[in-house]
């Protein structure tokens, strides 16, 4: 029989390179194959436009998973059961919500979850930075941190780029079909 | 890549097909399909191996995106396919997938004898109170006085029922709720489900975001259970008809019989005949 | 081989135990080395209730009742009107009744038949243990002929398990039954049996069964229903023994899907069903055709519509078989046309099956599957279950690909690089769901296709004899229709008898070949608003001249019925 484990996990057991490299490879694996998902689905009803920039995000979530695993070559990476990694909300914290998002969406908003989400990823890594007793950890989830600091300052730079969404953004004037 | 259960098993990834899902942006049961197919990895299990069965509705669409052997059958009937397709092939890891709709109104009864059976099987249902394929009808777990559908505009006036206490009631050897704002969660409650002998029972709460946007709320209504998993049958029926349906976690663990005939051969077919040998 | 047979009727009521009789009689008439068919009649009562047992016994295969009853021993006259229709008799029957039992009906008396009172419960009294139906037995095994011995070695079998005192008993009471009619006459007398071939006593859902299991069958889904519950009974253990197995389903819709699933999992499956239950499974057969499972579904027939006659036959199923299937759904319908013959058409419909990835409906009905018949041994049958499965690492595996014969492999769960969907959905040959017109062409030409090439070989049909008129029919027809046939060649009428196997697809170069030549075409089944014949002119160019003998059940069709109709247009 099993207690249901209290999700508010703490980051503070990462103390080796290679439990360390597991959570970041996860966390860029899930999170590019997030934004691929969210981008099929926009390609799927339609909102080209919006697709465009989830795959373009997703690009990048697979070159920065490649990066990680150039690092994690030569190492023996343990195997952690999805709901054992350390996450503050039981999920990935880059990987972009798929429940907030909306057929209609705008560039804006799109660019916003994102935005969002890689401050989490950022939120992580300078949490494991802040907390870890192994130096070469500390070394990388800085160094990682960093770069999604830098996402980040990219993003807000990119959202300024759209216009705010205009408050009937989601009106659509047909009523749902019924495929089946 | 993380490293995996073992040598030979797959990723999450490999268990998705290429098929580009459908399902609207929002929908939760792209949640749902992650924690399959996270599961899967985790189970160390290989593509041929595995068969999703479903009936029809948004979340019975999900065989098609994974990469496994795989039923769409007819609206209501998943659980006696998948009953044939277990009983007659053990040998397979058989998970079956529906909504409310289909697994409680037209597949009710099946879903009643397929608990009390207890064939090895794990029913993961995507409950969101809705039919959410034609156009938003009540479903049985639909409020009473829910009265956004044409069919039933004053509200359906029918209060919804316990699915997972009639489960309980039925025979169901695993009984677990989930929520599909909790992929790992429920990627593991999967896992154990599969893991577990008998007939394993999974709901999981699954938004719908067309026809039932107020679920949004289960982002801060649902919340852990705060009872251990139990064993015991009638503190498990207490407790779930007292709860209010937005609890999770593994709620009870059975250990019923399972139903798994032995398919071994005793005697030859001419054997057969001597009854009827004047 | 005397052609001489007698048909008897035996009725009692309340635990008189006649069905036990009765099958001792046919079991002793089997081991005295000749043939026999035996059916029943009954109330609506589960215990207790009103039973007729019919038999027909003779030194010949014997496939249909006679015309009329030779003997009726009453063994009361308890409720008996629900059974005169049934129970023909004429001035040259014997009715043998018990002289304490009261008078016997008006509609009996009104026969003309010979009426004699035996002291049949009085001589019970005076037996210590004495049972009716044992003296019963003994008076029919006395007018019969038949050995006291074989009777006695039979009822011994079959009462051994009741201890000495009731199997003494059961002897004396056949003994003194015996004694009953010595002297009497010897119009039920059976010409001695001298059959040494290897023989069975079997039902026609017994045969169905062991059919099913030779052709491969080794997953079977169950629900009761009258008059294929046995079939199933039968399955239950005899699967197992060869390491299959029955699931009981809650219900014939779980039934055929538990089937299809069964058998997308690579296994022959097959389940048995009557009307009612049919109706329920037409979705999902359509599912199966559409996914191109094989499945087969074994409908035994009884009156109808709805709930109709459970306990009687009809043939009034041939429509939803035929027609009952949403959309265009091609798919296999077959038909046996007597006992031994549901052993035959349920394998090769499990053959069929397996072979086109199709559901395959296997009509017989009551009369064949709930009668019991001593006939030689069926020959052993040559074919197998061959479906084309996807081989074992099979790279770009396409279900439904677009093959000449229609026919694609399909890959076993289990077989690496064979994962596909199976779907009711329309698909492209992938399995993926398409709406694309292209694709649902392909498809339907693909699923009807692959019915039109395959080559049914000769089994399509039994055609027998020859001459310008032509008997057709199918199913139970047959025994009487083949019966009346002979009476009409021995006073000089040919015959050509064509008996239908394969209903659908339909076999339109077989059919106008076997009726060349034809000048009178006598169609019979047994339906009220004509579906055979209906379906014949749908599918079939029928010549100028044709004529129909058609009645719905209750009541089986007799030869002689058939008989006139030939000679009236001779």
């Amino acid at each position: 029989m099993q207690i249901v484990a209290d999700e508010k996990k703490s980051t503070s057991g990462i103390n080796s390179v290679e439990v360390f490299l597991a959570h970041a490879l996860t966390l860029e694996d899930e999170a590019a194959g997030g934004y691929q998902e969210i981008g099929d689905s926009m390609a799927v009803h339609n909102n080209p436009e919006v697709a465009g920039l989830f795959f373009q995000m997703a690009k990048y979530g697979r070159m920065h998973a490649a990066e990680v695993r150039e690092l994690a070559a030569g190492l023996d990476l343990p195997h952690i059961p999805p709901w054992e990694f350390v996450w503050r909300d039981g999920e990935s914290p880059e990987a972009p919500s798929m429940d907030k998002m909306h057929y209609m969406m705008r560039p804006a908003q799109a660019l916003m979850l994102a935005l969002r989400a890689e401050r989490a990823a950022h939120g992580f890594y300078s949490s494991v930075a802040e907390t870890t007793t192994h130096p070469r950890v500390r070394e990388l989830a800085a160094q990682f941190a960093e770069e999604e600091a830098e996402h980040v300052r990219l993003l807000k730079d990119w959202i300024t780029k759209y216009p705010d969404p205009d408050p009937n953004w989601d009106f659509d004037p047909d009523p749902p079909a019924m495929p089946e | 890549m993380t490293a995996l259960p073992d040598k030979t098993a797959l990723t999450a990834a490999s268990f998705k097909s290429d098929y580009r899902p459908v399902w609207c942006p929002g929908c939760g049961h792209y949640s749902v399909l992650s924690s399959l197919t996270k599961a899967l990895a985790e189970l160390g299990l290989q593509r041929e191996e595995v068969a999703v069965v479903s009936g029809i509705g948004c979340s019975s669409r999900i065989p098609a995106y994974t990469s496994v052997y795989g039923f769409h059958s007819v609206h209501g009937r998943a659980l006696p396919v998948a009953t044939g397709l277990k009983v007659s092939r053990p040998d397979l890891t058989v998970i079956v997938t529906g909504g409310d709709g289909d697994g409680y109104s037209i597949g009710g009864n099946h879903f009643l004898h397929a608990c009390r059976r207890n064939v090895d099987l794990t029913y993961v249902v995507m409950d969101n109170q809705v039919y959410g394929m034609t156009k938003g009808q009540a479903s049985p777990t639909t409020p009473a006085d829910w009265d956004k559908s044409k069919l039933t505009p004053r509200g359906t006036g029918v209060s919804p029922f316990h699915p997972l206490a009639v489960a309980l009631a039925a025979g169901a050897n695993f009984i677990a709720r989930c929520y599909a704002g909790d992929p790992n969660g429920t990627a593991r409650v999967i896992t154990e489900a599969v893991r577990h002998p008998g007939f394993s029972m999974v709901q999981v709460l699954s938004q719908c975001v067309t026809y039932q946007p107020g679920q949004k709320e289960w982002k801060t209504t649902v919340r852990k259970a705060d009872v251990t998993t139990t064993s015991d049958v009638e503190l498990a029926a207490r407790w779930l008809m007292a709860d209010d349906g937005l609890s999770t976690g593994i709620l009870y663990l059975g250990n019923r019989p399972v139903y798994r005939p032995e398919l071994r051969a005793s005697a030859s077919l001419e054997d057969l005949e001597t009854a009827f040998r004047v | 081989m005397s052609d001489q047979t007698v048909s008897i009727a035996i009725t009692g009521a309340g635990g008189a135990g006649v069905m036990t009789a009765a099958q001792m009689l046919l079991d002793a008439a089997a081991s005295a080395g000749l043939y026999g068919l035996m059916a029943r009649s009954s109330g609506p009562q589960i215990r207790g209730g009103e039973v007729a047992a019919f038999l027909r016994l003779g030194a010949r295969p014997i496939e249909c009742v006679d015309d009329r009853f030779d003997v009726m021993v009453a063994l009361d006259w308890l409720n008996v009107e629900r059974f005169a229709a049934e129970i023909v008799l004429d001035a040259e029957s014997l009715v043998l009744c018990d002289q304490d039992a009261g008078e016997p009906p008006p509609r009996i008396t009104a026969t003309g038949a010979c009426l004699t009172a035996l002291p049949l419960q009085e001589t019970v009294k005076s037996l210590e243990g004495g049972r009716l139906n044992m003296v019963g037995l003994g008076v029919l095994a006395g007018l019969t002929g038949l050995p006291e011995e074989i009777v006695g070695e039979v009822a011994a079998k079959a009462l051994k398990k009741r201890g000495p005192a009731v199997l003494d008993a059961g002897l004396a009471g056949i003994r003194a039954g015996i004694g009953l009619v010595e002297g009497m006459a010897g119009s039920c007398r059976l010409a001695a049996g001298t059959s040494t071939a290897a023989r069975w006593n079997f039902s026609g859902n017994e045969a169905a069964g062991l059919g099913a299991v030779r052709g491969g069958v080794r997953f079977v889904a169950a629900y009761p229903i009258t008059p294929a519950t046995e079939i199933l009974e039968w399955l239950a253990p005899n699967l197992e023994k060869v390491g299959g197995v029955l699931v009981q389903a809650e219900d014939e819709l779980a039934s055929i899907n538990m089937i299809i699933g069964s058998s997308f999992g690579g296994t022959p499956s097959l389940t048995a069903t009557s009307g009612p239950g049919l109706a329920l499974m037409m979705e999902s057969i359509g599912l199966a055709v559409s996914s191109e499972t094989p499945i087969v579904v074994v409908n035994v027939m009884r009156g109808g519509p709805s709930t109709g006659i459970p306990t009687k036959s009809e043939q009034s199923d041939l429509n939803i078989a035929l027609y009952g299937l949403h959309g265009d759904a091609p798919h296999v319908v077959t038909a046996a046309h007597s006992i031994a013959d549901c052993q035959f058409t349920t394998q090769w419909s499990v053959h069929l099956a397996e072979q086109l990835q199709v559901p395959v409906i296997v009509l017989t009905d009551q009369s064949l599957g709930q009668s019991r018949a001593v006939l030689d041994r069926p020959a052993d049958l040559a074919f197998i279950s061959r479906r084309e499965t996807a081989a074992a690492s099979v790279t770009d595996y396409r279900r439904y690909a677009l093959t000449a014969s229609g026919v694609s492999a399909m890959a076993i769960p289990g077989t690496p690089g064979g994962e596909y969907v199976a779907d009711g959905l329309e698909h492209a040959i992938s399995g993926r769901p398409s709406s694309a017109a292209e694709d649902h062409a392909a498809q339907l030409d693909k699923r009807a296709r692959k019915l039109e090439l395959f080559d049914y070989g000769q089994h399509w049909a039994n055609i027998e004899g020859d001459g310008p008129l032509c008997v057709l029919t199918w199913g139970s027809c047959a025994g009487p229709a083949r019966e009346a046939c002979a009476r009409a060649k021995a006073i000089g009428i040919a015959t050509r008898l064509i008996v239908l196997r394969l209903l659908a697809p339909a076999q339109e170069k077989q059919f106008a070949a076997a009726i060349d030549g034809v000048d009178r075409l006598l169609i019979v089944e047994q339906s009220h608003s004509k579906q055979f014949y209906r379906y014949l002119r749908a599918y079939y160019d029928l010549p100028g001249n044709v004529r129909l003998f058609s009645r719905p059940g209750p009541l089986p069709i007799r030869p002689g019925e058939v008989l006139e109709h030939m000679k009236a247009w001779s």
